[in-house]
């Protein structure tokens, strides 16, 4: 089973990216002149489109002995455990996700904690499930 | 079960900040002879003695430990309530630990770690009661010691258990405590100092010779209170629970459930090398024990360690195998150093040549921490064994480190950057239960694609 970051929230990362440098670019445009907030704009749509392509990069495999989080295409980096490793999954939501049914995963085992961003509900479900059933029972 | 209250000693936690801050200004008015100032600083630390104590006081009350229905219950605060249920089979290392200011009043400081996290509870109960909650968490019976070193064993033990950095800073947090309570009185202690300064000076220049008499000084602190540490230590398994007890002044035990040992580690130090001893530690989940070795061990002989862990192993072969593996990667940071420090000494001999010798100490240990790491580049490894486990061989700053782990619920993290991809190999981290990591450089990538399966395998399935 292969989990891949959900196109649904590709619009969220765009209005997360757009928020995150609208607010300093206004703020230094007020300062500094229009201009700056115009370059500003103009830089969003690249941020959001490599922030996008980041996120996507993440792929969770699952199998039936162990879980594979990927994640990075240059600077590439694995990580690698046991399914019986497993402890727990939670769920967090901001508005904007619970809006198109999506979440960013945190996954729970002995060896620490894995953040799994934008994942659909179903496939979160499905990862709870996986948990519950092959997981390690503290 | 009763709730079992804390022994009164943990009060000392609340009221030891207004115990410094009333102390300080009554001695200073004392020495000085100022009878006003002193009813001033008395009536003044009364009122913050008796605050903190009616504090404490409803903190004690509302705070206890038990055990019941197979878990550890712990209660404690009166205002923000803390309460902890926790399964027995949780636990994987009991820690009883009785210095000497606890056991003048009977009390021990007794200490829980958990297995899977980091988590760790601590409670000052009274000497029975701890050793009566001990026996109940992890049970231990006489067993027929394993390790307890006598003669020069006993002295290379305390050589080994000896840290010089962490001496150095207690050292240095003490002397400067006691500059603030004797003012001048100090200046004795340093007085000696000197004396010895000078006699080391006969021998090698100025600067050299004060860097060498700390040193001396340092070297000699630390390896007195690790000969008290490591009195009378004995380390043997009991059942399914690796108990290891010593101490002369400050007595610590130590139970350590077999089962719960995450890895095992081998550290190769530049005194050990020269010893021809390493000292070994153990983790359990979040017990990290690297405060004290549990016990040393005579170079490739690991028959002790053994007896205590029937899995752990260790490869005789030291070199190792690894095409693509970059030279730069391993010897950058030590290699800086060295330019840095030779630099250093270059300029130094040039423009201050009485500041030279001084220069030449670090040059001398950047040097060693290169050679560990050129050692590494040959030697840097990570397997899986025979007996379940994993073996990872690295080196940093001037130690070598083999470690042996047990745990199959380590996590492995794989990382590669555009020029370790195009060579075929990654670096590797491994993550245990409890936050402890380790991370081996320059990995064939094929050799680590099944990593995490071949740890839940057994030999017999091994391809």
């Amino acid at each position: 089973m292969e989990i891949r970051c959900c196109a649904k929230t590709r619009p969220v990362v765009w209005m997360w990216m757009a928020l995150l440098l609208a607010v300093p670019g206004a703020v230094l445009g007020w300062l500094l002149g229009w201009w700056v907030l115009a370059v500003y704009l103009a830089a969003v749509p690249a941020c959001a489109e490599g922030c996008w392509g980041w996120l996507r990069s993440f792929r969770l495999e699952v199998s039936d002995t162990q879980l594979s989080l990927s994640s990075g295409s240059w600077m590439n980096s694995t990580r690698r455990q046991p399914v019986g490793a497993l402890c727990c999954v939670n769920t967090l939501q901001t508005p904007l996700l619970r809006l198109v049914r999506c979440g960013i995963a945190v996954l729970y085992s002995p060896g620490g904690m894995w953040l799994v961003p934008m994942l659909s509900m179903q496939d979160i479900r499905r990862l709870e499930q996986l948990a519950v059933q092959k997981g390690k029972r503290l | 079960m009763k709730w079992c209250r804390f022994h009164f000693i943990y009060i000392l936690k609340y009221t030891r900040y207004a115990v410094i801050l009333s102390v300080i200004p009554l001695l200073r008015a004392l020495l000085r002879f100022d009878l006003a100032s002193l009813f001033a600083a008395l009536r003044q630390d009364g009122l913050i003695f008796v605050g903190t104590a009616l504090f404490a006081l409803a903190q004690w009350t509302a705070s206890g430990i038990r055990v019941q229905n197979g878990q550890l219950q712990l209660r404690r605060g009166a205002v923000f309530r803390l309460r902890v249920r926790a399964g027995l089979s949780s636990i994987g290392a009991v820690q009883l630990h009785r210095p000497l200011y606890c056991r003048m009043v009977g009390a021990t400081e007794l200490t829980l770690w958990d297995r899977y996290s980091r988590r760790k509870y601590r409670v000052y109960l009274w000497a029975g009661q701890a050793a009566a909650l001990a026996d109940q968490v992890l049970p231990v019976y006489p067993g027929r010691a394993v390790f307890s070193p006598a003669g020069a064993e006993r002295l290379e033990f305390a050589v080994l258990s000896a840290n010089l950095i962490t001496t150095g800073v207690v050292s240095a947090l003490a002397a400067q405590r006691t500059a603030d309570l004797l003012g001048e009185g100090w200046k004795f202690a340093f007085g000696q100092l000197e004396w010895v300064e000078q006699l080391v000076e006969r021998v090698l220049p100025t600067g050299v010779a004060w860097l060498v008499t700390l040193g001396l000084a340092l070297a000699s602190i630390a390896v007195l209170r690790s000969f008290l540490h490591t009195a009378k230590v004995q380390v043997c398994r009991s059942g399914g629970v690796i108990l290891s007890r010593g101490g002369v002044v400050n007595k610590t035990e130590r139970r350590v459930l077999a089962a719960a040992v995450t890895s095992c580690e081998v550290r190769v130090t530049p005194l050990a090398r020269l010893l021809g001893r390493s000292a070994v530690y153990l983790q359990a989940g979040g017990f990290h024990g690297d405060d004290l070795p549990l016990l040393v061990c005579r170079g490739g002989d690991d028959s002790a360690l053994r007896r205590l862990l029937p899995e752990f192993y260790l490869s005789r072969s030291r070199l190792v195998k690894a095409p693509g593996r970059s030279l730069t990667q391993f010897l950058w940071r030590p290699g800086a150093l060295v330019l840095l420090c030779g630099a250093l000494c270059g300029v130094a001999v040039w423009a201050l040549p009485e500041m030279a010798p001084l220069l030449v100490l670090p040059l001398v240990l950047s040097l060693v921490g290169l050679a560990v790491s050129a050692e590494a580049f040959f030697t840097e490894t990570l397997a899986r064994t025979p007996g379940r486990s994993l073996e990872i061989r690295f080196g940093r700053f001037l130690t070598q480190h083999r470690v042996c782990v047990f745990s199959p619920d380590a996590a492995f993290v794989f990382w590669q950057h555009p020029m370790l991809y195009s060579r075929q190999i990654c670096n590797v981290t491994v993550k245990l239960p409890g936050g402890k990591w380790y991370q081996a450089r320059g990995i064939p990538a094929w050799e680590t694609d099944n990593l995490p399966l071949l740890m839940s395998l057994s030999d017999d399935d091994l391809p």
